[in-house]
């Protein structure tokens, strides 16, 4: 006999009266929708009577098609799925024996197995053997809701539960009702049930507490019988009662304001269909506590003698009543629209085995039914949670970030809550400060509308935002403990708000203690003034701060950097322009830096002034910030309220000397300076002059931040609101080992970059491992030094748009950092992009040097690329022999860099001898012998000249001349036959093979032909884009140490070649070239980067 | 591989004009006659025997980290230390966690010299993986796709390679993504694996050059090497 395939089949008794026909009836539909392919198998219990209709909305689906009618005892039938509804159905063997083969059995528990006393319901032994004897083993039972799957539990049920409750599905637009107003001018409560003994109050007390007869609340029921009624005697005047069906119960509800269900004790509601009926009517629903692990924060839970006031109360502030009622629809909508259902019979379809083996097919599933702890499986556990609007600029966001921190470093579990309000003043995304906690794992961000969250504590921050009505979602959050933290007084906050109405919506919403926490004493006084009745917590929430270790730095740079970060606002700052330029000069005597956001537009009703560096949160990182400023300069306009409390105690905890004026003493104590605007940059000067008085001072204020205001302070709150930490303290280490250095080059039109920075590479101290990340393609170069190496293809090689670009360079540089974990990255270049500051600079734990070489043209106009140097940490500019030639940019900015000498690769005593250099390149040593280095050729012609010279060359039948071959060079032709090629790195290294050289006047040709003394024909590439090379070879041959060709096109060589054959002038040369020779930079340079940055 | 749909004409990539267009078949023109010359120079030159000698040296230097360094004696306030999840989940990229994500356009490729007019067009991209094979073979693939190219003319290549013989590429004019062979990359480790590295990496030359598809030749699958 062959079968009849479906996706599911579903059986029954389909003369159920109640919530288990209704409920395969939705399930059927949502199905149906989805274009499951349903059989419906109808198994006649004994319950009912034979002539008994089928229930009429399980008729209704077999008449409009949406499932087939099968009699499973003469058609076979094979599934997916087979759904049993209620194990009522099951406790006998039915009169035909069904047909049915599925892989996945589930058997849905509309009725608890015992009542409250223990006492069983049905033989659950008995129906499991039943349905493994119909349909074969394997039955998994699904609970239909969290209070059935405790019956199960508690029954000791000894086959599979399902991990997943089996909600009752609700037709959520049948049910929609209008609550913008009350059905009437007195509250209406009500309920809806079966008549039954059990769905109702034991005692006539018992009722009348709930359902209390008072003319000032209207009473409706549905579903009472005879017994109800002789059990209340004469029904209550303010009573309106309706016989099982009289009503249609969508429209009854939609006639009652509150949905008030009290029953029996001895009774255990499975799910409570009429439950979840009322809260899609949008009814306020009360229940008796119990229902709290099935409904959570859908419905308020009242004892019986605390309904009637809840009721008052509610009906009282419409508007909680509102924001009530959608938390029970958004909550219903969840758990029973029809996507739950989908989802569920999907993820049980797909766990199904494709070639159904009965056998195998229940091992596989079971294993995968196996709950841990079912009954806890979809409520986060948090100890602290925090809700706010994260996209704030100001303090909140640091109090927030700083508070993760110590939370996470002391062990409590973190949970934040990002509820986005109507304030002006905020950004388009997360602040960065609260943005890294998550990154780095110390803090779970979790959706509002969708994440039930149990909290030991619920931190509030901005009280006024937080339930304020659409669009903001309500967070689903029960509460132990709330405190709500308050940074500017209700009474003058624009808008002001109601404190009181606040608390009371708080305390309904998320439950538990609630106190309300002033940040200082004037708030508290502007509480207590206005608000006697709320709870205030003893102490004020000061601000305290997760610090790490600090130490005193060196300086690089000569010139003082003052500098502030505040929000922006004409308050922020001294009232006239005059007290701004008094404290914050822009005449160029020291560096003025400002971190403001949002971005700053006006100081002192004119816009900053152009000499200022402004920095944004989002682009760079406070701390990082801070670091670099000498000096954190704070003043303030008359007036002003909101203090940047965080940035200046993280300026005093990180050695960054603070001065502000007078009346902040009582608020920072002593670790600033207090002075008068007009003393503050006196002060300044003072003490930069004296790096230990400097030092002193910085020491000081960082003992005094990490005491006032140390992570100490927030743990200690923590305790004593909500005890220890029950999580043990994270392993406290740093993200990145503090060890790697990654170097980035770009793509210059030689070597020179790539070379400067192998050059410190090689130096850096142990236990320091460099990575590089270049746009030059001689990459294989740095994995010649053992260096591992990636490439970042660049923009001019593809013809890119530069601007796309940059975006794509920030994206490869934050993999390629995360990855190798670099603390440092060090470029050398010429421009630095801003995919690369993007890159670094918003990351806490990474830092930035530019290795910037001098001798920039004066015609190029490079102010903007000048002016990135403030996001740098570290700017180190080698010094160039031809330095006195220099006119370039960087002079007039080199107050901002640390000075080296001269970056070579190799080190003098890396040469090879004459001997052994000879030897390599196959030279005879006894001969002249001519280097020819005229650089990769990729913006002038150098085979033209390379010919000249060879040409010339040849007339000296003794001199041997070496071509050295660009690795870099576009083509590989061989022009010269019979002529030496050499493809090398370092070419230094053979040097000494060579008597005199024709070469470029780049910075690395040029220092290392001088410093190693190798007499050299300078050919300077006078391309506009290139450094000032002639600059350097007239300056080496003003000097007598090098010769300089003018045009190497029409210039007579063999003159040159003539002077440079003759010894007695290649040692003159080489005197010279020792005279101006200077040590290698490179140690130093190494040394730099380990010492200011690592 | 979810790559972004490369959008006809987007506003970075106008229609050229018709001064342009020749320009840049004249680059073509150029690209082949120079081809022609370099491959009749090269041949002559081998059947006179005239050639030049070639040294290459390019000697592994030992590191010379610097032993006389010392840091200096630095004045120091002790903290608690900070706290650091061992590994950090991806941060949520939602519509209830708002994060700063700057997209760009993808980028276009260099369209390579024999078939430069098709440069800054919507050409299609596709990736040739190449992991692993020899310079020769790498030789001849460059060759195959140049060619092809050059009668279809409906596409670009960003090669996918684990050679540093940059140079074969920059002969044509391609586009390329290096990943570093395993033999390359001993030294140091990072801090999560390196397939899962690479995948992150190949995920995003993929986003960046929006590339159709991937085609690979020899016998190293991308994410094996």
């Amino acid at each position: 006999m062959s079968s009849n395939l479906y996706d599911l089949v579903i059986v029954g008794d389909l003369r159920f009266p109640g919530g288990t026909s209704t409920c395969m009836a939705q399930e059927i539909r949502a199905l149906a929708n989805a274009s499951y392919r349903l059989a419906l198998v109808h198994i006649p219990t004994r319950r009912f009577n034979r002539n008994q209709q089928f229930h009429n909305h399980l008729q209704a689906c077999i008449d409009e098609e949406l499932c087939d009618l099968v009699d499973a005892s003469e058609t076979p039938l094979r599934a997916e799925l087979l759904v049993l509804h209620n194990p009522y159905v099951f406790t006998e063997a039915p009169e035909r024996r069904p047909q049915i083969y599925a892989a996945t059995k589930i058997l849905v528990a509309h009725q608890p197995i015992v009542d409250a006393n223990g006492v069983p319901y049905y033989d659950a032994a008995r129906v499991n053997a039943v349905c493994e004897d119909l349909f074969g083993t394997g039955i998994q039972w699904a609970p239909i809701s969290a209070a059935s799957r405790a019956n199960l539990i508690a029954a000791n049920l000894p086959y599979p539960i399902l991990e997943e409750d089996w909600g009752n599905l609700i037709e959520l637009d049948h049910w929609q009702a209008d609550r913008s107003r009350p059905v009437g001018l007195i509250p209406v409560i009500g309920r809806h049930s079966r008549p039954e003994w059990e769905k109702w109050p034991a005692t006539r007390e018992d009722t009348l507490l709930v359902y209390p007869a008072r003319d000032d609340i209207d009473v409706r029921l549905l579903g009472v019988a005879e017994r109800l009624q002789s059990q209340i005697g004469e029904q209550p005047r303010n009573w309106r009662t309706y016989a099982f069906n009289e009503l249609d119960p969508a429209q009854f509800l939609r006639s009652i304001d509150f949905f008030v269900y009290y029953h029996h004790q001895d009774w255990i509601e499975g799910f409570g269909r009429n439950i979840a009926e009322a809260l899609a009517s949008g009814c306020v629903v009360i229940l008796p506590p119990h229902f709290q692990s099935v409904f959570q924060e859908a419905a308020l839970y009242r004892e019986p003698g605390d309904v009637v006031p809840t009721i008052l109360e509610f009906y009282r502030d419409w508007e909680r009543y509102q924001v009530q009622s959608d938390v029970g629809r958004r909550f219903i909508t969840r758990l029973c629209g029809p996507d739950a259902h989908l989802k569920r019979v999907r993820r049980l379809i797909s766990a199904a085995p494709v070639h159904p083996n009965e056998t195998d097919g229940f091992a596989s599933t079971l294993a995968a039914v196996k709950p841990s702890n079912p009954a806890k499986a979809s409520i986060h556990e948090a100890d602290v949670t925090v809700v706010g609007d994260f996209r704030c600029y100001g303090e909140t966001a640091w109090r927030v970030a700083h508070e993760a921190r110590i939370q996470a470093a002391a062990g409590y579990r973190t949970a934040l809550v990002h509820l986005p309000g109507q304030r002006a003043d905020v950004g388009p995304v997360i602040h960065p400060a609260i943005d890294a906690c998550v990154g780095e794992g110390l803090a779970t961000p979790l959706d509002p509308a969708s994440t039930l969250i149990h909290t030991r504590l619920l931190i509030i921050h901005g009280p006024e935002s937080v339930l304020s009505g659409d669009p903001q979602p309500v967070p689903r959050i029960l509460a132990d403990k709330i405190v709500v933290v308050v940074d500017q007084s209700p009474v003058n906050h624009p808008p002001p708000y109601d404190l009181i109405r606040k608390d009371r919506l708080f305390r309904t919403h998320f439950g538990g203690e609630l106190y309300w926490a002033p940040v200082d004493e004037e708030i508290r006084h502007s509480i207590v003034e206005h608000n006697a009745d709320v709870r205030l917590l003893d102490s004020t929430w000061t601000p305290s701060l997760a610090l790490p270790t600090w130490r005193t730095r060196p300086r690089a740079h000569t010139v003082p950097i003052i500098g502030r970060s505040s929000l922006a606002g004409d308050r922020q700052w001294p009232d006239t322009a005059e007290e701004v330029e008094q404290v914050y000069p822009a005449n160029g005597e020291l560096v003025v830096r400002v971190a403001c956001a949002p971005a700053l537009r006006s100081v002192a009703g004119g816009p900053p002034p152009a000499a200022w560096q402004l920095f944004h949160p989002a682009s760079t990182d406070q701390s990082k910030f801070i670091d670099n400023l000498d000096f954190f300069v704070y003043y303030a306009g008359n007036g002003h309220k909101e203090l940047p409390s965080h940035a200046i105690i993280e300026a005093m905890a990180r050695g960054v000397v603070t001065i502000l004026p007078r009346h902040l003493k009582a608020q920072f104590g002593t670790g600033p300076l207090y002075t008068r605007p007009q003393r503050a940059i006196a002060m300044v000067h003072s003490l930069f002059a004296r790096q230990d008085a400097y030092d002193d001072q910085a020491t000081h204020a960082a003992r005094q931040a990490r005491q006032q205001f140390g992570a100490n302070i927030h743990k200690a709150r923590l305790r004593h609101l909500i005890g220890d930490a029950i999580k043990e303290p994270y392993t406290t280490h740093r993200r990145r080992a503090n060890n790697r250095v990654l170097f980035v080059s770009s793509n210059g039109v030689g070597l020179g970059h790539l070379t400067r920075l192998l050059a410190v590479a090689r130096r850096m101290p142990e236990p320091v491992e460099p990575v590089f990340a270049t746009m030059s393609q001689a990459l294989q170069i740095v994995e010649q030094h053992g260096f591992p190496a990636e490439h970042i293809p660049f923009h001019a090689y593809n013809g890119c748009n530069i601007a796309d670009w940059n975006v794509w360079l920030s994206k490869q540089l934050r993999q390629v950092i995360d990855y190798y974990a670099a603390s440092t990255v060090v470029f050398d270049g010429s421009v630095p992009y801003s995919g690369l500051i993007d890159a670094v600079g918003p990351d806490p734990d990474c830092r930035l040097a530019w290795i910037r070489r001098g001798m920039w043209r004066p015609e190029q106009a490079n102010d903007g690329v000048i002016a990135r140097q403030q996001h740098f940490d570290l700017i180190i500019e080698p010094d160039d022999i031809a330095a006195t030639q220099d006119n370039g940019l960087t002079v007039e900015n080199r107050h901002a860099a640390l000075t080296v000498a001269p970056i070579r690769l190799l080190d003098e005593d890396e040469l090879l001898s004459r001997q052994d250099a000879a030897e390599a390149l196959g030279l005879d040593p006894d001969r002249p012998a001519l280097l020819i280095q005229l650089g990769a050729g990729s913006n002038q012609d150098v085979v033209s000249v390379t010919g000249r010279i060879l040409q010339t060359a040849a007339a000296f039948p003794q001199l041997q001349p070496v071509i050295a071959e660009w690795l870099m060079a576009p083509h590989h032709l061989d022009l010269w036959p019979g002529v030496k090629r050499l493809r090398g790195y370092p070419l230094s290294r053979y040097f000494k093979a060579f008597d005199f050289a024709v070469g470029a006047a780049g910075y690395n040709a040029f220092n290392e032909a001088i410093s190693l003394a190798l007499p050299t024909i300078f050919v300077p590439n006078d391309q506009p884009e290139m450094d000032d090379q002639r600059a350097r070879a007239t300056h080496a041959e003003a000097n007598g140490a090098a010769l300089c060709l003018d045009d190497p096109q029409t210039t007579d060589l063999s003159q040159y070649f003539e002077i440079m054959l003759n010894q007695d002038v290649r040692n003159h040369l080489k005197t010279n070239c020792a005279r101006l020779t200077r040590a290698n930079g490179a140690a130093a340079a190494a040394g730099a980067i380990a010492d200011y940055l690592m | 591989m979810n790559a972004p749909a490369r959008s006809p004409l987007s506003s970075r990539i106008a229609a050229p004009s018709a001064d342009v267009r020749s320009l840049r078949q004249r680059v073509e023109s150029q690209a082949r006659h120079i081809e022609t010359i370099e491959g009749r120079l090269r041949q002559t030159m081998a059947d006179a025997g005239l050639r030049s000698e070639t040294v290459e040296l390019l000697p592994a230097l030992p590191r010379r980290a610097i032993t006389e360094y010392q840091q200096r004696v630095w004045k120091t306030v002790a903290a608690e230390p900070v706290a650091r999840a061992d590994q950090p989940p991806a941060p949520p990229q939602t519509s209830w966690w708002p994060r700063h994500d700057e997209t760009a356009p993808p980028l276009v490729p260099a369209p390579g010299w024999s078939c430069y007019e098709l440069a800054n067009t919507t050409a299609k991209v596709l990736g040739i993986s190449v992991f692993g094979l020899t310079e020769e073979r790498l030789h001849e693939v460059l060759a195959l796709i140049a060619s092809q190219q050059r009668k279809t003319r409906d596409f670009t290549p960003v090669f996918l390679t684990s050679s540093t013989a940059f140079h074969l590429f920059r002969h044509h004019g391609f586009a390329f993504e290096y990943l570093p062979s395993a033999d390359r990359r001993q030294n140091v480790t990072g801090q999560q694996d390196w397939h899962d590295y690479a995948a992150h990496r190949l995920e995003l030359i993929c986003r960046k050059w929006a590339l159709a598809r991937i085609v690979c030749f020899g016998a190293q699958a991308i994410g094996s090497w």
